[in-house]
């Protein structure tokens, strides 16, 4: 049997004549969950409903399970749970009455989902009175009823508060954990650094770096963070292989940042040069975050 | 499959139950109306029992399955319920079925309360229009739904196909008999099916054909203009 449960090759996606996704690439094993992350407007959304079966890619192809998504939607329902980007609920029916609709019409009974989501106590409250991040929590609850092997979810913890974060990633860490294979979109990428295995990065619809968070910031600065007295900005700078810079801090303090691609080196560099104990000494290694920074920085 | 598709009905029945408008709009109105145009005939004493039956049934249409579902349709495909329908286990003519079965039970049912007030001497021709005349106005439903962006603009988009109706019946009454172009008009072959009930012996084919043609033409419209999300 394939390992590889979610596949998209040269995926290539418009709108019109706008190339939303220009020949993307990836692939998810049962078990794993892949984190695609990208700034705004990188196609993130629009491979998520390619590979949900809501568009038909214009060159390239995608599979889940082995299925062509656009073609066997049908026979995917039940085996795949989505969270969209954009809910999708009748604002009229209750959050349980939602939760079993939606539920039944993917081929699965309802069971303990609104309560392993959190949303017990809001059952008989009609959808449209609940917050952006029940809503939220209600999709997560139908996504993963019935146990499905792939999850595609899109931003499930936009608009979670850090309660209902925690309960969402330690849900979706058991469902891979279990054997779903996950692909995921999140802007809280920091967050997902915990649960994720691998990322693709996307930036103007293309794979900007694809690999394990060591793999794609591997290259990238660390920062090492001090506080020291103000005073201490009137010696020789220290000499260092990064970069640093100084923020003013209030009773005479000042806040050390160092950019640097050797951290240990600039960390002794910096012990050797402060006549004074560094202070709140801290050094950071690049994230996925900066990675995206950057693409942002740089569009 | 036969559960999930009870799972929508119930739950668009739910919905239509729980919005005071659609109450007013798919259930009150049409019966207020019909029971309006009954009142009206026998203090005129104008027209037949057909005539007055015919009237009746294309104020139902016009309301109930017809601006109903299309008004539906819009609030779902607003909410992106129709989107997400398409990734559900049913089949996109099981979707359409579910989201029109409560008007058209709707219909039926409003239908039995005002022909029981004065019963046709023939029952199937009545049936016959029952069935093609809200099969006929779910099609149209669906065809105008490709044109209608959000529900608050239903009113204004059905309101051709609500004069087509309505006004199609009032001239097959004007006129007393329809000719081959007339019946283009979709209440015309509609009112022709139900004043047969009164009529012994009057052919049903000629309107069978038209209202058959009609609907087609309806889904053909429907296929090809219909969005289950909305534009981009």
């Amino acid at each position: 049997m394939d390992d590889i449960a979610i596949a998209a090759h040269d995926l290539r996606c418009r709108y019109g004549d706008f190339e939303a996704v220009g020949g993307v690439g990836l692939a998810v094993r049962r078990g794993e969950l892949l984190c695609l992350a990208g700034t705004n407007g990188a196609g993130k959304t629009t491979i998520v409903d390619t590979l949900c079966g809501h568009r038909r890619p214009v060159g390239g192809r995608a599979r889940l399970l082995g299925l062509d998504p656009a073609r066997h939607r049908h026979r995917l329902a039940a085996r795949v749970g989505v969270v969209p980007q954009d809910p999708g609920f009748a604002g009229g029916l209750t959050t349980e009455e939602t939760y079993a609709l939606w539920t039944r019409l993917r081929g699965h009974r309802p069971h303990r989902g609104l309560a392993e989501a959190g949303l017990a106590h809001r059952r008989r409250v009609p959808v449209r009175q609940l917050s952006g991040g029940e809503r939220r929590r209600l999709d997560l609850a139908i996504a993963l009823a019935g146990h499905p092997p792939v999850l595609l979810l899109d931003e499930p913890t936009a608009g979670l508060d850090l309660e209902a974060r925690e309960r969402a990633w330690t849900l979706i860490r058991e469902r891979r954990a279990a054997g779903a294979a996950v692909l995921l979109t999140t802007h809280a990428v920091e967050e997902a650094e915990t649960l994720a295995d691998r990322y693709v990065v996307v930036h103007g619809g293309a794979v900007a770096a694809a690999g394990t968070a060591a793999e794609i910031t591997a290259g990238l600065a660390h920062r090492i963070t001090t506080v020291v007295p103000a005073r201490l900005r009137r010696l020789e700078p220290p000499r260092l292989r990064g970069q640093a810079t100084w923020r003013e801090l209030p009773g005479g303090q000042a806040e050390l940042v160092v950019t640097t691609p050797e951290p240990g080196a600039d960390t002794a560099a910096l012990r050797g040069w402060s006549p004074v104990p560094l202070d709140r000494l801290a050094v950071t290694p690049p994230s996925i975050g900066d990675v995206l920074r950057r693409l942002a920085g740089s569009s | 499959m036969i559960g999930r598709l009870m799972s929508l009905v119930w739950a668009e029945l739910t919905l239509l139950r729980r919005s005071p408008l659609a109450v007013v709009n798919a259930l009150l109105l049409p019966l207020a109306l019909g029971v309006g145009w009954l009142l009206l005939a026998e203090n005129t004493g104008k027209g037949t029992d057909g005539d007055t039956t015919a009237m009746q049934l294309l104020m139902l249409l016009s309301f109930t399955p017809y601006a109903g579902v299309t008004t539906a349709l819009a609030a779902r495909r607003a909410d992106l319920v129709l989107k997400r329908m398409r990734t559900t286990a049913l089949p996109p003519l099981a979707v359409i079925s579910g989201l029109a079965a409560p008007y058209a039970v709707l219909t039926a049912g409003q239908i039995a309360v005002l022909t029981a007030l004065h019963p046709p001497p023939r029952w199937w021709p009545l049936l016959v229009t029952a069935v093609t005349g809200t099969v006929l106005a779910v099609a149209l439903a669906f065809a105008t739904a490709a044109f209608t962006p959000v529900p608050e603009l239903a009113q204004l988009t059905t309101t051709p196909g609500v004069l087509a109706f309505f006004g199609g019946g009032m001239w097959l009454l004007h006129t007393g008999d329809a000719s081959w172009p007339m019946r283009a008009v979709p209440g015309v072959p509609v009112a022709e099916l139900a004043r047969a009930a009164w009529q012994d012996g009057t052919p049903i084919w000629p309107a069978l054909s038209a209202t058959a043609v009609l609907t087609t033409a309806a889904v053909a419209l429907a296929v090809r203009a219909f969005r289950w999300e909305p534009r981009r």
